[in-house]
């Protein structure tokens, strides 16, 4: 639990550096992945695919990095710590939640979380 | 002469002696320069040459005659040196003159005396200024001495000679005005000034310019009175000498106006009284009015106003009244120049019925200055013989029911003082839609409200009012459902919970409602209801079955519709390792995942 919170606690840190420079309250789209069964990346995409939570069958979703002023991390440096997320949440599958949330001003910049399905 | 200094020196010597030893020597025995001759009666007792006086004449000059004066000299056997027993010396102070004789004196110094003859002290020569002859015909002239022959004569010394006989006193040659050759022929020999026979003109008024030809005894030049010039048309007149054209000024104003010949000063000599060189006299029998002058401006009635007319007129120095070069100080407008009351062109319009406002066509006025009274410079009485109305006013509304809205409608209203009601050019009011009826000027759209829910439906119906609908009929016509009181708006919906369990299906829509959406719909979804016919199912879960019970199942999975409850022998954890040993969930050498991002 220890280690979660800290996982958790270090790739927020990266995720929401920019949250500073917001200006407007965002609309935020939050994908939640229950199950992973395939993470699919090039140099700015990450595809993730499994069951979105509450659906009945499992999508593929994509999301893009590119650079930004909401942010000094690189986008592929973000797009790898996606990507380390969705690994982890397939490596166990039910274990955790994984979720990506793009912001409607930043679209192009998602941010990414791990949480324990059951704490 | 040495012998005489010898015994004078021995007899000295013996005085000298004897003083010493007697008495003094006798005179007449002592003969000291030992001459034989003693001392008393020795004149010389000194000078053994020399022992008695002679009378003798004194050649002082040294010229070898003596003088007259005789004296007496201490001498010996003869006079001595220098002496003379007879004197005819008449200067003996003047080597150069020693005898007289007759000369005559040359007073002129030319070498030639002239009588008187007079007594000359002389040598062989005579002094200077006397001669022996007598024959200086001129005594006082240097230049003159002899007469000499002379055939022509030069008296006035011009160059030019007569023939004339005779003997001049004379020098070497002939002097000035004498020859005997001739130098032309002198016809004045008494005038340097003239010497010469000239044709030439009688120059009687001494203006240049001869009349009658003549001969003339002349100089260089011609003598007064003569011209080399001739053709003297009025030699007696000297301002007049030569034929000129000029014109005949009879009324002496200087300009003419007949080109004739006149005996005058040259072309631009002084012209004779009654001529000029000026021509272009308009008038000559009139000497105020001398040439034609332009005239542009005119001024008849001498009120100021000078219309424009051009001609010209015979006048003197300047135009004469009423004609001018430049227009005066009012202007060129001038309508009536006979008038001098008017002068301004103005163009008016009756106002018969005195209201301000012209009326009919223009009429043209020459006024002064302003129209008179009955005209105005504006027509457009709209209303001829009406004071109370006399302007137009063009308008584009009309209110004809005086209801505050217009209708668009053009024309134009006749008016005097006050402004037309129910007329305007600009309205910021919406268009009147009934101008007939003051109580209707509003257009309003309305609709039937069968079901008097508040809200019409059907095609919409345009009402002209004072603002208000018809009781019958609303301003909204969105009723989605007409006969229905309840419903009247059509509401969104995103989800459906047909079950009432809270949990809405993903349907999307919109229904025509009342104030709320009806059941099942809702605005927003909740969850995604997989089973929206039973309370008891509500969604979709990932499972994995587990097969040894542990509590952690393994793929593959299974999506089932599920309500609260997880069935037996599943699990939501898929990560078993080995489902199969309920005590073995991560197998050994399996490395936690999280550890790569532990400190």
């Amino acid at each position: 639990m220890k280690r979660f919170v800290r996982a958790v606690a270090a790739v927020s840190a990266m995720l929401w550096s920019g949250a500073a420079l917001a200006q407007t309250a965002p609309t935020v789209a939050t994908t939640s992945f229950v199950a992973i069964d395939a993470v699919t990346v090039d140099h700015s995409t990450l595809a993730v695919t499994g069951v979105i939570e509450g659906e009945p069958a499992a999508v593929t979703r994509e999301f893009h990095f590119a650079f930004t002023n909401y942010s000094s991390t690189h986008p592929y440096e973000q797009r790898q710590s996606c990507e380390r997320l969705a690994l982890l949440a397939m490596s166990k599958p039910g274990q955790y939640v994984f979720k990506v949330t793009v912001e409607s001003y930043r679209w192009d910049y998602p941010s990414c979380s791990l949480a324990r399905a059951t704490p | 002469m040495r012998r005489v200094w010898l015994l004078a020196a021995l007899a000295a010597a013996s005085l000298h002696c004897g003083r010493e030893d007697d008495a003094p020597p006798d005179p007449n025995v002592q003969d000291v320069d030992l001459d034989g001759v003693v001392r008393a009666q020795d004149c010389n007792d000194a000078d053994g040459s020399r022992w008695q006086r002679l009378p003798g004449h004194r050649d002082a000059d040294g010229d070898g005659v003596a003088g007259t004066t005789v004296t007496q000299v201490c001498a010996g056997a003869a006079l001595p040196s220098g002496w003379f027993e007879a004197g005819s010396d008449c200067d003996d102070a003047d080597p150069a003159r020693w005898r007289l004789s007759q000369a005559y004196l040359d007073a002129d110094g030319d070498g030639h005396g002239a009588e008187p003859a007079g007594e000359n002290c002389r040598g062989d020569a005579l002094p200077p200024g006397w001669v022996d002859a007598a024959d200086d015909c001129d005594p006082l002239n240097t230049y003159a001495w002899a007469e000499l022959p002379y055939t022509y004569r030069d008296a006035d010394h011009d160059g030019a000679t007569v023939a004339s006989f005779g003997v001049v006193c004379s020098g070497t040659a002939l002097p000035w005005g004498y020859g005997t050759e001739p130098l032309g022929d002198d016809c004045d020999d008494a005038s340097a000034a003239v010497f010469a026979r000239t044709d030439a003109f009688v120059d009687a008024d001494r203006d240049g310019r001869g009349g009658a030809a003549g001969t003339v005894c002349a100089g260089v030049s011609l003598p007064a009175g003569w011209s080399a010039l001739g053709g003297d048309c009025d030699d007696a007149n000297p301002v007049a000498y030569e034929l000129t054209s000029a014109y005949r000024d009879a009324d002496g104003d200087g300009r003419g106006a007949e080109l004739d010949a006149v005996c005058a000063a040259g072309p631009w000599g002084t012209l004779p009284a009654g001529w000029t060189s000026t021509p272009g006299d308009c008038d000559d029998a009139d000497r105020y009015r001398l040439q034609l002058l332009s005239y542009y401006y005119v001024d008849r009635d001498g009120d100021g106003h000078t219309p424009w007319e051009y001609g010209t007129i015979c006048a003197g120095t300047y135009l004469p009244s009423p004609y001018l070069s430049s227009p005066g100080g009012r202007g060129t407008a001038d309508c009536d120049d006979a008038d001098a009351a008017v002068w301004l062109a103005m163009s008016g319009y009756v106002d018969a019925d005195e209201d301000g406002a012209g009326e009919g066509a223009t009429v043209a006025l020459c006024t002064t200055g302003s129209l008179p009274s009955g005209y105005l410079a504006s027509a457009g009485d709209c209303a001829v013989g009406d004071a109370t109305r006399w302007r137009a006013y063009a308008y584009t509304l009309r209110d004809a029911d005086g209801d505050g809205r217009y209708v668009s409608e053009s024309g134009s209203v006749c008016y005097g003082l006050a402004f037309p009601a129910g007329y305007a050019g600009t309205s910021s009011l919406p268009p009147d839609c009934d101008d007939a009826d003051r109580d209707a000027y509003v257009s309003v759209v309305g609709y039937v409200d069968a079901d008097r829910d508040e809200v019409g439906a059907g095609p919409p119906e345009t009402f002209c009012t004072a603002g208000a609908l018809p009781a019958d009929r609303v301003a909204a016509g969105t009723d989605c459902a007409a006969e229905d009181a309840s419903r009247w708006q059509t509401l969104a919906y995103a989800g459906s919970d047909a079950d009432g369990d809270g949990y809405t299906t993903r349907v999307g829509g919109s229904v025509c409602a009342g104030t709320a959406l009806p059941a099942p719909y809702r605005a927003t979804i909740a969850g995604n209801d997989c089973e929206d016919t039973t309370t008891s199912l509500w969604r979709w879960v990932v499972l994995y079955p587990d097969a040894d019970g542990d509590g952690v199942g393994a793929p593959p999975r299974e999506i089932t519709c599920l309500g609260e409850a997880i069935p037996a022998g599943y699990s939501e954890q898929g990560w078993d390792s080995n489902d199969l040993d309920p005590g073995v969930q991560v197998l050994a050498g399996e490395e936690d995942p999280l550890a790569a991002i532990e400190p």
